[in-house]
């Protein structure tokens, strides 16, 4: 079972793979260094994608969520991409924590501030570690989807609260670049094109990342069913009681005793 | 370059983690795979 087909798939790859390699030279060469930042800017170009990446993963995992918890739409492959999505959004959430810490050090002086944004981003790092533990309660696929859903849903909370959240308080962190609240982006030429080109690589690289990871997800699911069933056949074959060998006692009146085989005895 | 050794460990740490990742999942794929396919 996969979200793409294997052709497609294999494009989306090769890709991002070439996407990454362009990223990588206009973010460290071809474009200028900040004015004030100077080159401590340049992580900026993974930085927001990373970040972009983890919205969309997340908001991915509550769509999932919500198309499973509907009646009309409940079909396993909701919950299975919702899965899938997380385990993602978990990791570039990481990566974004990780890639502020490296460009807070040079430009704030501090690898890490409690400041609302790292703040609320680590609440969101955390609470979807925690969806991803709830997966591995073992219990039925049908309980676990269920509990998982509602558990995405509550995160999603979480999300735009990490967005707004350098507007609605006093930050260390800058405010949006691109979506402010103007919706004016204050970023021109060459380092808006890198910007916007890491967005959509990074992009490209989520759904190349969720094709596999879902296939893996249903391949483990398929292995763990059929190793239930395996149990199960085992349990049933060792509980099933020995047949029992018939006494004369057992046997109905005029019925004759079976025959017994005779055996030949050579002489000596 | 200006602050390099945060810029390329930034960079670099962006390219194993991705990376790592795909390396992860492909493996285990073509063991499940394989293992599937001995059943």
């Amino acid at each position: 079972m996969r979200l793409l087909k294997p052709q497609v798939s294999r494009v989306l790859g090769w890709l991002a793979l070439v996407a990454v390699v362009v990223l990588a030279l206009f973010g460290l060469w071809g474009a200028p260094p900040d004015a004030v930042q100077s080159d401590a800017q340049r992580l900026m170009y993974v930085h927001v994608p990373s970040a972009w990446i983890a919205y969309l993963a997340f908001g991915v995992t509550a769509l999932g969520s919500a198309l499973w918890l509907w009646p009309r739409t409940r079909a396993d492959v909701w919950d299975r991409l919702a899965g899938a999505s997380a385990e993602l959004g978990v990791i570039f959430t990481a990566l974004t924590l990780a890639l502020g810490s490296l460009w807070g050090r040079p430009v704030w002086g501090v690898w890490w501030a409690w400041d609302a944004r790292l703040v609320t981003t680590a609440v969101l790092f955390f609470l979807y570690l925690g969806y991803l533990a709830l997966r591995r309660i073992p219990t039925s696929p049908e309980s676990r989807a269920k509990r998982c859903a509602i558990a995405a849903l509550i995160a999603f909370v979480d999300v735009p609260i990490v967005h707004f959240s350098v507007n609605w308080w006093r930050t260390l962190h800058q405010q949006a670049t691109v979506f402010n609240p103007e919706l004016d982006a204050k970023i021109h030429g060459v380092m808006a094109f890198t910007l916007w080109f890491g967005v959509l690589t990074f992009t490209l690289v989520y759904l190349y990342l969720l094709d596999l990871r879902y296939r893996l997800l249903a391949l483990d699911e398929d292995r763990e069913e059929r190793e239930l069933r395996a149990a199960i056949a085992e349990r049933v074959a060792a509980e099933r009681p020995p047949t029992p060998t018939p006494t004369p006692a057992d046997r109905a009146p005029g019925e004759r005793a079976p025959a017994v085989p005779v055996v030949e005895v050579a002489p000596q | 370059m200006r602050f390099a050794e945060y810029v390329i460990t930034g960079w670099v740490l962006t390219g194993l983690v991705i990376g790592g990742y795909w390396l992860w999942i492909v493996r285990r794929i073509r063991r499940a795979e394989r293992s599937q396919g001995v059943e």
